[in-house]
């Protein structure tokens, strides 16, 4: 029994340390990624991140106002295109995809009126395995 | 250096990765152990749900967000709604403050003022929402993000509101991401929560006075905006008190959920060029006057439960 709780113990404690390092990898991609942003953006304020491990999705629920223009920023990895973004509305109509576009790591999109979108990241599994997903965004003022 | 690092960091990442799933697989056969019979239903649902996320860590799943309170700023002040100090919320209530929840949620309205304030070239007013800012922030344990640097960049640049909203937005972006990092995300969604009843608190008050059909539809499209939040709260529910404001919301949810909002879906088009897409889809708000002020009232009761 103690032997199955110091087996127990031990990996918790392998998986805290590996949330921590998650998070370390996560910050340095949201620096990457954010210098998708020239200075005519400003951010949202808030930053998505998800663990992706092969081909998990992860799902990004966002409200884009009416009249404003968005940049999107979708990264993982250190370099562009690791990660695949896809935007639909709230009833998955189609809207972009970012594989269509030699897998571009931001785009802009210009919304007539407010809807609500979701946007899915999927790693480019050609370039990696594993990893943090982020994604940031902006609209111009 | 960035890259060297980086590397490491990825070197290690798929190391402990693989660890790490397998401290998920002992994990989850503990759990299986201590359930005993659980029945076949609930195995595939547990499996549907373990592919999204676990308890710590967010693996996959579904992220909400809300929009910046900044946008709707902008719009109160396109719309040629004048400046309005008395709709701030009273800087000595900052003092009162008790816990730290306390000091997230107002953190957030806080934050709202200075935007709004920022956004009307209100210096003074601006320089004391920063200084309330950044003090409520350093009482959360984030002393690296609204810190003296900050501040003096933030005076350096009265006068250039463009510089100034991007160390706004930035900071609380950094906050944002300070508060997941540190696994308190229950006080990161009151920051957010704090800041939309308080742009929502301007925005219904503005239409009391001035009949402007643009803040309107902007206050009946919080419709979609309240789902999202109380989704982005509701894993937090059961920290006091994230689960009161789930409750307070629920109540102006269910007044909103009276408003008529409709959504045409329409083709959108893209310009390869300027890497830009057009979502040509139409939505459209039917809210009465009525309404309006249940909304508004709501708001109000809401804003003052956060500020005592």
């Amino acid at each position: 029994m103690k032997k199955f709780i110091f087996k127990y113990s031990f990996f918790i404690a392998l998986f805290i340390s590996f949330a921590g390092e998650v998070n370390a990898q996560c910050d340095t991609i949201a620096t990457i990624c954010n210098q998708n942003f020239t200075r005519e953006y400003l951010s949202d304020g808030q930053d998505y991140r998800a663990l992706l491990f092969d081909d998990q999705t992860a799902e990004f629920h966002l409200t884009l106002y009416g009249q404003s223009t968005y940049r999107f920023a979708a990264c993982s990895g250190r370099t562009s295109g690791n990660l695949i973004f896809r935007v639909y509305d709230k009833d998955r109509n189609d809207i972009f995809n970012s594989s269509e576009h030699e897998n571009a790591p931001y785009w802009d999109f210009n919304v007539t009126s407010t809807l609500d979108v979701i946007v899915e990241g999927n790693l480019n599994l050609d370039e990696v395995e594993s990893g943090c997903a982020v994604l940031l965004v902006g609209f111009k003022p | 250096m960035l890259d060297k690092s980086l590397i490491k960091s990825q070197v290690i990442f798929k190391k402990i990765g693989a660890v790490a799933l397998v401290a998920l697989f002992f994990v989850s056969c503990a759990e299986e152990t201590k359930r005993g019979n659980k029945n076949e239903e609930e195995k595939t649902e547990e499996k549907k749900d373990d592919k999204k996320e676990t308890a710590l860590l967010k693996i996959g799943g579904k992220v909400f967000s809300i929009p910046s309170p900044i946008q709707t700023a902008f719009l109160l002040k396109n719309s040629g709604a004048s400046y309005s100090s008395e709709m701030l919320s009273p800087t000595e209530n900052a003092a009162n403050l008790s816990t730290t929840a306390r000091k997230a949620l107002n953190l957030g309205v806080y934050g709202a003022d200075m935007s709004y304030a920022t956004i009307y070239d209100q210096t003074q007013d601006a320089i004391s929402y920063m200084a309330i800012t950044k003090r409520l922030s350093s009482e959360l344990g984030m002393t690296n993000i609204f810190n003296e640097s900050m501040g003096a960049r933030f005076e350096a640049n009265l006068g250039n509101q463009d510089s100034l909203l991007a160390l706004v937005s930035d900071a609380f972006k950094s906050a944002d991401s300070y508060l997941k990092t540190n696994d308190q995300n229950d006080l990161s969604v009151l920051i957010l929560a704090g800041g939309w009843i308080e742009t929502l608190h301007f925005a219904t008050n503005i239409v009391k006075t001035k009949d402007d059909q643009d803040i309107k539809n902007r206050i009946g499209e919080q419709k979609i905006t309240i789902t999202n939040l109380i989704n982005l709260m509701l894993p937090y529910q059961d920290k006091t008190p994230v689960g009161e404001v789930i409750n307070k919301l629920n109540e102006l949810n269910d007044i909103y959920s009276e408003i008529e909002f409709t959504y045409e879906y329409n083709l959108a088009t893209t310009d390869l060029e300027t890497k830009t897409t057009t979502i040509n889809s139409v939505s459209k708000v039917t809210m009465n006057p009525e309404l309006l002020a249940k909304i508004s009232a709501k708001v109000e009761e809401i804003r003052l439960s956060i500020l005592k």
